[in-house]
Parts: C-alpha cells; sequence; structure tokens
C-alpha cells in the first residue's frame, strides 16, 4: 500500500503543455476518480503516474520515492486499460500470471496465485481459453485479475468500463468498488463519465485543460461545485446555468425577480452573476408566477421526466417525478427554489459564497 | 536510496538507447554489404583495376567513355530496353488481366490464387532449365509444334529474334506473379459499394473499369510497374543458363553483359561503371514511379 | 459480397473463366512438362505426350545417389535455415526499432528498402569480390551467410514492420508494467502475435537464399561449396548429350521442397506479402 503525490507536475508535447503545475496528494487506501472531459489530461496523468509517460516537470512521488526516472515495471503499479490490453496468444491463466512469470516468481506461487485471483473474479472455469473466446465482461475481469494477482501498491484504471454495454458498466462499477474495499489498495480511476465518477470515487479530481478544476468528496463537489466548469459537468442532467442580477433582497433571471426567502446569501454580490439551478430545483407552474418559455420537448423517463423550456434565447432543463399534463408548446412558468442556487461570480466564474 | 537512484539512471539510459541498438544489427549488415558495394562500385568505375597489374591510376570517366563507345554495351542496352520494355508491356496486361479475374471470381479463388503464385517460387536456374527443356534441340516440344504448324523448325533458342523473345517469356512467367498478387492486393481494398453506385449510375463494365477499378489501383499499378522493370533490368539468374547470352550476343542483357566484362574479361573498372549505369537507370525510374504514386495518392 | 447479388452477366463470366484458365495452365504448364519428362526415358521423351505410358521414378533416384548431391543438398538446406534464422533475428529487432521508434526516419527506411530492390544482386558481385578474397573468405559458408542475410533482411524488415505496427501499443503498455523489459516485450508479446508475418518473412528468406545463385556462383569455387540451383546450372552446362529426363528431375527436386513450404502456408504468405504491399 502506498501513498501517491504528484507537486508541480508537467507535461508538455512541445510548446503543447498539456499538464500545467499540477499539485495532488492520494492518501494510503484512497480510491480517486480523475474525471474530466477527453483531453483535459486525465489519461495523460495517470499514465505518467503509470510511467509511461516521461514527467516533463515537477514530483511525482509513490510513498516516499521519487519516480520520474523509474521504470514502469519498477513502480510497482499495477493498470488496467481501456481495451484490455490482454496478450491474444496467451491463455487467460497465462495473461494474470505474466507479471508473475516476469518477476520470476517460483512457478508452484504463481499458480497459487493466478487461481486466488481466479476465483475472486469467477473467472476459474475460464483459466485455460484465449481472450478471443470471452465476451467483454470477462475480459474486463480478466485484466482485473491481472491487475490484482501481483498484489501492487497501486492500481492505475484506464476508463476500464468504457468498451462495456450499459447494464454490465453498472455490475462491473459495484464489483469494482467491492473489490477494492475488500484489498484496500490505493486506486486511481480515469473516467469521462461523471456518474462513474460519483459512484465510485472516495475523492474526486475534475479536470480541465490540464488544471484541476476541485478535488473532494462526490458529494461535496456536486452540492459546491466550486465554478461554473464544474457545475455544468457534474450531475446529469446537467445544471442550468444563467445570467442573472442579485443584490441583497433577491435574484432577477430573465425579468423575473424572486426573493432570497430566508436563503442566506452573501451581502456582497457582484452585480453579474450566473446562476446554476439543478433540474430538480426548477418548479413548473403558470406562466404569470415564474420565468415564462415555452415547452420544447418532453421526454419521459418512468419514474421521472426531463423537460426542456425555451426561455428568451437559452434553454432550460426541468426535472420532474409528478405526472404533468404538460403538452409541447404549452407555456409555463419556471420557479427556482432560491435555498437550492449556485452562484458564481461572471467574470471570474468562480463560485460565490 | 542511491541504488534506487542508479537504478533510474540505468533505466534512462537503457529507453535512450533502445531504438539504436535495436536498428543497427539491420542497418550496419544492409550498409556493411550493400552500401559499401554501392560506394566501392563508384569508385572503382573511376579507377583502372587490373588484375596482374599493380596499381590502380585514377582515370576518371573513361571508364564510361569507353564504355559508351564499345559496340557491346550498345548492343547489351539496346536488348536491356527491348527485353524490359516487352516483359512490362506483357506482364503488365497479363497480370492485370490475372488480378482482375481472380478477384472476379467466387468459385475455388483461393486455389486459383495459389496457383497463380507457384512460379515465384521457383529459382531462376530451375526456371531457365524448364524453359530451355520448352525450345532446346530438334525435338524441342515448340520446335515440334512450329513444325508442325508448317513454320520453322529451327530450334528457337538457335535463332536470335526469337531467343530475345523466349527468355522475355521466361522472364514474364517468372515475375509476371508477383506483379498480380500486388494488384490482386489493390483490387480487394476497393470498395464493392463504388461499382454498385456505378451501376445505378448507369456505368457500363468498361467504363468502371475505366473510371473506378484504375484510379482506384494507380499506386498498386506503380508498385507493380516498379518491381517488373527492376526485377528485368537486374535479371541475371534466368539469362546466363538460359541462352548465357546468345547466340552471338542477341539475348546480352545488361546483367549478363556485366559480369562477362568482369568476370570473363577480368575487366572490373569497366564492369563496376556498368553496375552504376544500371544503378542510375532503376534511380531515375524509381523517382519516376515514385512520383507518380505520391501524386495519384494526394489526389485522392 | 454475398453470392445473392445479381451476377455478372454470362458472357463476362466465359470470358473471366477463359483466362483464368489459360493463365493458369501459363503458369504451371512449364512445371507440368519438366515434371512429364521427369518420369520418363530418354527414348521415350519426346513420343510421349504429357502423360507418360511408363512412368518411373527412376530418374529420381538417380538424382539422390549422383556424385554429390548429398552435399549439395546440405548446403542449400544449411545455407538457407541459418540465413533465414539470422534474418529473421536482425528483422525483428530491426523492424521493431523502425516501427516504434523511429518513423520520423521514414527516408531512412526508404532507402533501407528500396535501395536492395534497386541494385541488381549480380553487379554486387564486382565490388564485393576482391574484398571477399582479401579477407580469405572465398568459398565459406561465412560469406555466403552474410550475403544472403543481408539481402534479405530488407524484404523481412518491411514485411514485419506492417505487423508490428498492427499490435496494440497498449500491450506492449501492459508487458511494461507486468515487468517484461523491452526484450521481454519483444519476444514474448510482439512476435508471438505477429507470428503470420514471422512465417511470411521466415518463407520468404528462406526461398530466397534457397534459389540464390549469383553469390554462389561468384564466391565459391570448390565443387564442396555448390548448392543445388549451381549444380543444375553446372549440369545443364557441361553435358555433351543433354540427359533431359535426369535434369528435369534435378529441378522437380529442387522446387519441391519450397513449393511444399508455400502450400502449407500460402494463406499467411499471401496476406502477408499483401499487407506489406498494400502499406
Amino acid at each position: 500500500m502506498a501513498s501517491v503525490t504528484l507537486s508541480g507536475l508537467k507535461k508538455s508535447y512541445g510548446a503543447v503543455e498539456v499538464i500545467q503545475n499540477l499539485d495532488l496528494e492520494i492518501a494510503d487506501g484512497e480510491f480517486v476518480v480523475l474525471v474530466g472531459p477527453s483531453g483535459c489530461g486525465k489519461s495523460t496523468l495517470l499514465r505518467m503516474v503509470a510511467g509511461l509517460e516521461r514527467i516533463s516537470g515537477g514530483e511525482a512521488r509513490i510513498d516516499d520515492k521519487v519516480v520520474n526516472n523509474v521504470a514502469a515495471k519498477n513502480r510497482d503499479i499495477a493498470m488496467v486499460f481501456q481495451n484490455y490490453a490482454l496478450y491474444p496468444h496467451k491463455t487467460v491463466r497465462q495473461n494474470i500470471g505474466f507479471s508473475l512469470q516476469m518477476r520470476k516468481t517460483p512457478k508452484a506461487e504463481i499458480e497459487k496465485r493466478v487461481n486466488e485471483a481466479a476465483e475472486l473474479l469467477a473467472l476459474t472455469p475460464l483459466l485455460d481459453r484465449t481472450p478471443r473466446a470471452l465476451s467483454g465482461g470477462q475480459r474486463q475481469r480478466v485484466a482485473m485479475g491481472r491487475a490484482i494477482v501481483r498484489d501492487p501498491s497501486v492500481f492505475l484504471f484506464d476508463e476500464p468500463l468504457s468498451n462495456l454495454d450499459a447494464k454490465l458498466r453498472v455490475e462491473m462499477r459495484a464489483q469494482i468498488k467491492a473489490l477494492h474495499r475488500r484489498l484496500g489498495a490505493t486506486s486511481i480511476y480515469v473516467t469521462h463519465d461523471q456518474v462513474e465518477a460519483m459512484t465510485m470515487g472516495d475523492k474526486v479530481v475534475v479536470m480541465r485543460d490540464g488544471n484541476i478544476q476541485q478535488v473532494g468528496r462526490p458529494i461535496d463537489v456536486y452540492d459546491r461545485p466550486q465554478n461554473v466548469f464544474v457545475a455544468g459537468f457534474i450531475g446529469s442532467p446537467s445544471m442550468n446555468l444563467i445570467p442573472a442580477k442579485a443584490d441583497g433582497t433577491g435574484i432577477t433571471i430573465s425579468g423575473k425577480t424572486f426573493g432570497w426567502n430566508g436563503a442566506d446569501f452573501p451581502s456582497k454580490l457582484p452585480s453579474e452573476v450566473i446562476c446554476g439551478i439543478r433540474p430538480e430545483n426548477l418548479r413548473l407552474g403558470s406562466p404569470e408566477k415564474g420565468i415564462e418559455g415555452i415547452v420544447e420537448t418532453i421526454e419521459p423517463m418512468g419514474g421521472e421526466t426531463i423537460a426542456s423550456v425555451s426561455v428568451g434565447d437559452t434553454n432550460l432543463t426541468v426535472l420532474y417525478r409528478d405526472r404533468r399534463p404538460v403538452a409541447l408548446g404549452d407555456k409555463v412558468g419556471l420557479t427556482p427554489q432560491t435555498d437550492a442556487l449556485h452562484l458564481f461570480d461572471a467574470q471570474t466564474e468562480q463560485r460565490i459564497s | 536510496m542511491a541504488d534506487t537512484v542508479k537504478r533510474a539512471f540505468r533505466d534512462q539510459l537503457i529507453e535512450r538507447m533502445t531504438p539504436y541498438i535495436l536498428l543497427f544489427p539491420a542497418i550496419a549488415l544492409v550498409a556493411a554489404v550493400l552500401g559499401y558495394a554501392v560506394v566501392r562500385g563508384v569508385m572503382m568505375s573511376f579507377y583502372q583495376i587490373e588484375v596482374w597489374e599493380p596499381g590502380q591510376p585514377f582515370v576518371g570517366l573513361r571508364n564510361y567513355k569507353d564504355l559508351f563507345g564499345s559496340s557491346g554495351f550498345r548492343n547489351s542496352l539496346a536488348i536491356s530496353l527491348i527485353f524490359v520494355g516487352a516483359t512490362i508491356a506483357i506482364g503488365l496486361v497479363m497480370s492485370l488481366v490475372h488480378a482482375l479475374v481472380l478477384n472476379q471470381i467466387k468459385f475455388a479463388r483461393a486455389f486459383f490464387r495459389a496457383i497463380a503464385l507457384i512460379p515465384y517460387l521457383v529459382s531462376g536456374v530451375a526456371t531457365a532449365v524448364m524453359w530451355r527443356f520448352l525450345f532446346t534441340g530438334d525435338n524441342a516440344i515448340v520446335t515440334q509444334i512450329s513444325g508442325a504448324l508448317g513454320l520453322s523448325t529451327v530450334s528457337w533458342l538457335a535463332d536470335p529474334d526469337k531467343a530475345l523473345m523466349v527468355i522475355t517469356m521466361a522472364n514474364v512467367w517468372f515475375i509476371a506473379p508477383f506483379a498480380t498478387l500486388i494488384l490482386l492486393a489493390g483490387l480487394q481494398t476497393i470498395d464493392p459499394e463504388l461499382y454498385a453506385a456505378a451501376d445505378i449510375d448507369g456505368a457500363s463494365g468498361f467504363q468502371k473499369f475505366i473510371h473506378i477499378t484504375i484510379p482506384s489501383i494507380i499506386p498498386m499499378l506503380s508498385l507493380a510497374l516498379m518491381w517488373l522493370s527492376f526485377a528485368s533490368f537486374n535479371m541475371f539468374d534466368i539469362v546466363l543458363p538460359l541462352t548465357g547470352g546468345g547466340p552471338g550476343r542477341s539475348t546480352e542483357v545488361l546483367a549478363v553483359y556485366m559480369y562477362q566484362l568482369a568476370f570473363r574479361d577480368l575487366n572490373y573498372s569497366t564492369g563496376a561503371a556498368v553496375m552504376i549505369v544500371i544503378l542510375v537507370i532503376n534511380m531515375a525510374l524509381s523517382a519516376v514511379f515514385l512520383r507518380a504514386a505520391g501524386r495519384a495518392q494526394n489526389d485522392k | 459480397m454475398t453470392n445473392d447479388q445479381m451476377s455478372s452477366p454470362l458472357s463476362t463470366r466465359v470470358i473471366a473463366w477463359s483466362a483464368l484458365i489459360l493463365l493458369t495452365i501459363w503458369a504451371v504448364l512449364p512445371i507440368v512438362w519438366s515434371f512429364s519428362a521427369s518420369l520418363k526415358t530418354p527414348l521415350t521423351l519426346y513420343s510421349e505426350g504429357f502423360i507418360p505410358e511408363n512412368p518411373t521414378l527412376d530418374n529420381y533416384g538417380r538424382v539422390l545417389s549422383s556424385d554429390g548431391f548429398a552435399q549439395y543438398l546440405a548446403n542449400s538446406l544449411y545455407l538457407s535455415v541459418t540465413s533465414t534464422v539470422l534474418t529473421l533475428f536482425i528483422s525483428v529487432l530491426g523492424a521493431y526499432g523502425f516501427a516504434r521508434y523511429a518513423f520520423a526516419w521514414r527516408h531512412i527506411l526508404l532507402l533501407f528498402i528500396l535501395v536492395p530492390r534497386i541494385l541488381p544482386r549480380a553487379s554486387l558481385i564486382i565490388p564485393l569480390y576482391d574484398v571477399i578474397a582479401a579477407l580469405d573468405l572465398l568459398d565459406t559458408y561465412t560469406v555466403l551467410i552474410i550475403t544472403y542475410t543481408a539481402t534479405a533482411v530488407p524484404m523481412a524488415t518491411w514485411i514485419l514492420i506492417g505487423f508490428f505496427q498492427a499490435v496494440p501499443i497498449e500491450l506492449e503498455e501492459a508487458a511494461a508494467i507486468d515487468g517484461a523489459s523491452i526484450w521481454q516485450r519483444i519476444w514474448k508479446v510482439v512476435v508471438p502475435i505477429s507470428l503470420p508475418g514471422m512465417v511470411t518473412a521466415g518463407i520468404l528468406s528462406l526461398r530466397e537464399a534457397w534459389n540464390e545463385f549469383p553469390f554462389v556462383l561468384a564466391f565459391t569455387s570448390s565443387g564442396d561449396m555448390r548448392t543445388l540451383p549451381y549444380q543444375l546450372y553446372a549440369m545443364r552446362d557441361n553435358m555433351g548429350l543433354t540427359d533431359w529426363p535426369l535434369i528435369n528431375a534435378f529441378t522437380i527436386t529442387t522446387i519441391i521442397p519450397i513449393l511444399i513450404l508455400y502450400l502449407l502456408f500460402e494463406r499467411q504468405i499471401v496476406s502477408g506479402l499483401t499487407s506489406g504491399a498494400v502499406k
């Protein structure tokens, strides 16, 4: 088991900086999820920890050891790849045992540990097949087996579930979590899927353009996004972000003013703000009562319904759980729950609190 | 800690050196044998090298001057040009037709494709011997057939013009199969939907060939042309055992002329000059073909 | 394309099949005629058609028991196998280097592949001859192995580059994390996955060495060093009254081993060659 410390980490390809001066502390045994849109540098960061990308500047430490120039094989890490990277010419048994074989582990010991790992992942009946003969979910489990058999100090996951279908993904999410609880190994997990980030991480790191936007427990990131980007990225359907004017008495959105109604807001507010409202915090009502708009799309999901309402030249998303007789083209009024608003400075896009 | 640092340093060093270590044996070997041969060949062609006489005076371009002045060389150059030109013309048509029909048929395609490549596996010497057997002597099958048809009963290999035809045909037989394979590879990359679209547009079979097939395989055509022309210009293995350059000098292509010059007449310097001439011709040809192929690629 | 699609008109198919049959006959005719002659006696050589009336294997017996045949066969086998093994070893390293690291060196690669193709093999013997003589390497296996390997490496490298590039880089990264050194990655991950490429490159190198003629002609003079093609050349050269059944049997004998290898691996070789050619 080990902690991972990144300080002032940089990565550049020629003049292009893909990671800029990044600091991150990962405690022993923690499950950290790196999340962000594609091209945000999360995979590059992971590969730098793995030793697959050269570190251009700064320092990466595993426990107390600086690993900048240590080859991947000497870092005592294991990695699960997006397309599993199973050796097609080797059986499942050989795939899982390969790393032990490379480290000259005695045969009997390899046998024992491969069997244990297979048992844990329900792969025992598949041990003598080749990857070609396995389903996507089974391949994924073999990739996991290959990682755990060595009992490494850090696990790295690079979008390991993105090639699975939706149902299997949910299942594997739970399995990986359970495995982590059982092994307690430090894990870094990269994904672009914020649902995975929310459900799996002890800690979520939201990244964008090579920078960390916010680090925290999933629920904290969800409840108190630090800036407009995080607010829009975390949560599904995404948060509505609308320009607004605010002062001590209330907030004005699209010409309608709503009083604070006891919600405590800082006394000092910039005149121009961006107001964030989660879709579940908007109420549908009659047009004269709220922000006036026209229903453009309705997506009934069964338990809940998502409607998109056009207001001026923007669209607001509303989520409601009751069955309402709302039809396309209806004129409606939207009322925000003022105690659940997120306010951001329109200039800096940072949270106001 | 010091140990870790040392190991990290070693890891780094290995990582940086790896590409060079990997490429070294291949490049060194090829440079030492082929690269050296070219450089030495160029040098030799500027000196007067006599086997039994010491001293190798620098003579500049005299070897080339002698060469272009000699009737033997001019004869060989002409014969080579006919040999290569005829091989390309016949070989390209045959391999294109062969590739097209192999691509067309559905029944037993793998079988016919396997047979098509067989001549490529036979050695040049064996090819020469088999073709010699077809043509040599009064009783050879071709001589008999030509007699039965009321034509000349003289062995083809005894007639200068016909002997040139025989080595050309043997050469086509030997090298066209590889061109067929190249063209077949090109044909198989053409999207069948293109033909479907052309059918709907009302194109005839011939129009489809002109407007879809040929433009799609221009890079492969140029590769096939390159193969046919280099292999023919360099052809030695078939000609020496089949005719030895005869009758007279009627089939003495450049490669055979060069060999005879160096190893029969022991005139190494002029032989080296012939080598350089062949090399220059081939380089010019490859520049033309590569440019054509590159242009076709850019057009896409 | 499925068979359910409309097939081409009958006339087209007739033309296509006629062309195919003619071309196929053209490709096998010299070999079949030679094989047929190898089963005849000098007396029946020209009087019988393609199918001998009393086929005999006598000629093959005479080939196998002829003076020096065992030596020539051993020479051919030894030279082919050693130069192929060496070629594969060197080409695997080179192809890996080019495929993974040196793609910026495309122009060198092109030179590396192209120059050996446009150099007439027969011409190499002129500049090389006296160096080899000076090194006292004439009439040795060493010089033949070196020159065979040097001429086979570019083509083998070219074929392997295509296959190595197709190996997903993640596999190697996974292996690196699993603790494999670069050496182990090449031989335990990349090479086993590229087996069809190895087969293609190997058989082509074997073919090159097995069929080679100019080098053995120029660099050896002792009878003990002859390979099968050289002996075949010598046979057709120095017999006053040509014993065609014997020579044809010898010819067929030299073709058979490489033909068997080819037929066993035809699929790999064709796809290996075409995938190299397409790029």
